[in-house]
């Protein structure tokens, strides 16, 4: 049975229920006040409370007495071992119980009740009863040389009173330890109420909490599935798409016959969109390939003008189109790049096609690349033992910074944080207007975020925007990224 | 519910149940106010400082029938506040009356719906069967307007099994009726468990004697059944 089951049972012993101390003190101020001891019992005869007043001497010398030791020895367990039983078996109706001593001396006791339960007694004595007018005959003779006078004089180291008043301060005693019982029974219930619900709920999150990572780990898995489907199609759309790209371009190069004009004009679209289709399904590709961790990095010493050039020209002919100018500006001085060559020019290569998709006619497009010291923006998680970082504070490093600038429509700070997530557009419309599938600047994060670097983008609406790629300078990066995840 | 055959001695739970601040203390205070100081012990209230019940609130009532069978009825409220879904699990561990206390209001209406099913589920959870356990169910605050009219009342009092009553708890108006109605069910269900009547020589009559005898009926539609 669990804790709040037992709680509506019956009440804790009265040890539990209240503080042993307090109670003691409370008694002890009462015994203090009218010089009378008390005592309390639990229900199981246990004695909480015992506080004698003026009565040691003379039951001393009655105890003194061998038929004194007897007769004293059955009265205090008489006294003790009362039950407030009645034969209705009913302890409410049952008040004090008065106790008379063979020495004349008088006890009263009052059980404790809490809630119809009887949790112990209060015994209250022994005091001199003011209607006792002598000595009792059994106490005198208890021995030969039973000194009365003796008796009579230590007899007034006791409370002499009315047995009604001691009833009256009995019960009062009693109504105080009452309300001590009922508030420690409060108390009780509150505290064991708090830790069943408190397990409860416990208990319950640890349900849910298994159940959301059943949950994860289904998601996980449909998004690995998705991963691969991803892969798998865009494979397989490739194979096919060589074969439009390929059989346009021998169309166009006259190589089965000459066409006219016109024909040629659409052959070259056919051929223009095909090219466009397949960038994106690489893209596709490439993204499946980080989302499923499969990426790896072949780090070589970087020639920064020739990757630059050759990222510049693939992109030319689109910024033609638009009139777009793209400029380059490297520093003299640049320290070595260990990183991926594909990679990094793939990184320029989509930096610059999304700048020439963003710049209105007659823009402009620059690409800066230059050295940078710094430190990081999103500090990895440091711990005390990273010799790197401090717990608090992010040390500066040398990275080599290439940003891709245009003065094109920019975008605002809520969207600065997503346009890196995959297949995140700035809006749906974006998409219609400017072509794309919102995968070439989440490529982007990842392949740098491979090489231990960071991006981010300066940026407001209608100022253009700088895309900055930061590359850790002159390290050896490792030859297989551990984790690119997917920026999603 | 206990019973110490024995010794004569009949332990009944009741939980006053429903949504926040729907009058399940309000009952419980009422009750209190008109019952014999003898035969009940303190109301216990664990509440927070704007008087929403906490864990709890009970109140004991004890008393005797003519034949010498001592009942303890405890009397239970749940806290209404939807975040102690836990609590009002565990205090309606071992019940054995429910009170279902609904707010008149129209506005309430979804969230008496909702604690409704929420006492349900959580009878079943701790392991009671919701058919076989005694409930009546009391639309309070009649006093206030924008509330459910007398004739839906009626409508819903035709259509489910458990009785229903209306009340102004905090008049004390149907808050006795309330527990008689519950406590007649009670004791039909004693009685068909237990063979109660018989075993332990109480009737109905004397049984609800026991507890209606202690209490101020004045005004109430009962008064003239204890007359
Ligand atoms: N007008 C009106 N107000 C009432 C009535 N009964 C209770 N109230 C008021 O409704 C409020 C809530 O009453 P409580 O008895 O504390 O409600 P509860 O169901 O115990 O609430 P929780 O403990 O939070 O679950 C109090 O302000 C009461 O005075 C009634 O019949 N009419
Ligand atoms: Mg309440």
């Amino acid at each position: 049975m669990d804790g709040a089951a037992i709680m509506w049972d019956r009440p804790p012993p009265l040890k539990e229920l209240v503080d042993i101390g307090s109670l003691a003190e409370v008694c002890r101020s009462f015994a203090e006040l009218y010089g009378i001891g008390v005592r309390v019992y639990d229900v199981d005869g246990a004695r909480l409370v015992d506080l004698r007043m003026g009565n040691i001497d003379f039951c001393g010398y009655v105890f003194g007495k061998a038929k004194g030791q007897h007769l004293c020895t059955a009265t205090v367990q008489e006294i003790k071992s009362s039950s407030f039983r009645s034969a209705s078996g009913d302890p409410r109706h049952e008040a004090i119980v008065r106790h008379t001593c063979f020495t004349g001396l008088r006890y009263l006791t009052l059980p404790l009740l809490h809630e119809m339960d009887l949790l112990g007694k209060i015994i209250m004595g022994p005091f001199l009863p003011d209607d006792l007018e002598r000595l009792p005959d059994e106490l005198c003779s208890i021995s030969q040389d039973f000194d009365s006078e003796e008796a009579t004089r230590l007899l007034s180291g006791l409370r002499r009173a009315p047995e009604e008043t001691i009833r009256k301060v009995l019960a009062q005693l009693g109504s105080i330890i009452e309300v001590m019982v009922h508030s420690g029974y409060k108390v009780h219930l509150t505290s064991t109420m708090h830790i069943e619900s408190v397990t409860a709920t416990h208990h319950e999150l640890l349900d849910k909490n298994q159940r959301l990572e059943e949950s994860l780990d289904k998601l996980r898995e449909l998004d690995r599935l998705k991963s691969n489907f991803l892969a798998t199609v865009s494979h397989e759309l490739r194979t096919p798409l060589t074969s439009i790209i390929g059989y346009s371009e021998m169309l166009l190069e006259g190589l089965v016959g000459d066409m006219s004009q016109e024909q040629r004009q659409h052959v070259a679209t056919i051929m223009a969109k095909g090219d466009e289709l397949l960038q994106l399904i690489v893209s596709i590709l490439d993204i499946s390939k980080i989302e499923s961790g499969t990426v790896s990095l072949m780090p070589v010493e970087l020639d920064l003008i020739e990757l630059t050039e050759t990222a510049v020209s693939t992109i030319k002919p689109h910024a033609q189109k638009k009139h777009l100018s793209i400029r380059t500006h490297l520093a003299r001085e640049l320290p070595v790049l260990h990183a991926d060559k594909d990679k990094v020019r793939q990184c320029i290569v989509n930096l610059l096609a999304n700048a020439v998709k963003f710049t209105p006619d007659q823009g402009e497009i620059e690409i800066l690349i230059e050295p940078y010291v710094g430190a990081r923006r999103h500090a990895p998680p440091a711990s005390a033992s990273d010799s790197g970082y401090f717990l608090f504070e992010a040390l500066d490093e040398e990275f080599i910074r290439i940003t891709v600038r245009d003065n094109g429509i920019g975008i605002d700070s809520k969207q600065k944080e997503r346009i890196f997530d995959t297949f995140y557009q700035v809006d749906s419309s974006s998409t219609r207007a400017f072509g794309g599938a919102g995968l070439g600047l989440s490529i982007v994060k990842a392949y740098v975020e491979a090489h231990g670097g960071e991006v981010w983008v300066d940026s407001a609406p209608g100022r253009g925007s700088a895309f900055s790629l930061l590359f850790p300078a002159g390290r050896e990066a490792n030859s297989k990224a551990q984790s690119i995840a997917g920026s999603s | 519910m206990q019973l110490n055959a024995a010794e004569r001695e009949l332990t009944l739970k009741v939980v006053y149940y429903g949504p926040g601040l729907s009058g399940k203390t309000t009952n419980l205070q009422a009750i209190h106010a008109r019952l014999d100081p003898n035969v009940r012990g303190r109301l216990m209230t664990l509440d927070t400082a704007d008087d929403r019940t906490l864990f709890f609130d009970m109140m004991p009532v004890f008393f005797q029938t003519a034949s010498g069978l001592k009942v303890r009825l405890k009397l239970f409220t749940v806290p209404g506040q939807a975040m102690h879904d836990s609590t009002r699990r565990l205090v309606l561990q071992g019940v054995d009356a429910v009170a279902f206390i609904a707010d008149s209001q129209i506005n309430q209406s979804k969230a008496n719906n909702a604690y409704w099913s929420d006492l349900l589920k959580n009878l079943q959870q701790n392991g009671i069967s919701p058919g076989e356990i005694p409930i009546v169910i009391q639309f309070n605050k009649r006093d206030l307007p924008e509330t459910r009219t007398d004739e839906e009342i009626e409508g819903l009092r035709l259509k489910g099994k458990e009785p229903i009553f209306s009340a102004v708890a905090i008049r004390g108006i149907g808050v006795l009726e309330t527990l008689h109605g519950l406590m007649l069910l009670t004791f039909a269900r004693l009685e068909k468990k237990l063979d109660f009547g018989r075993k332990f020589g109480v009737t109905e009559e004397e049984f609800m004697r026991g507890i209606f005898r202690n209490l101020d009926l004045e005004d109430s539609d009962i008064e003239a059944a204890f007359g």
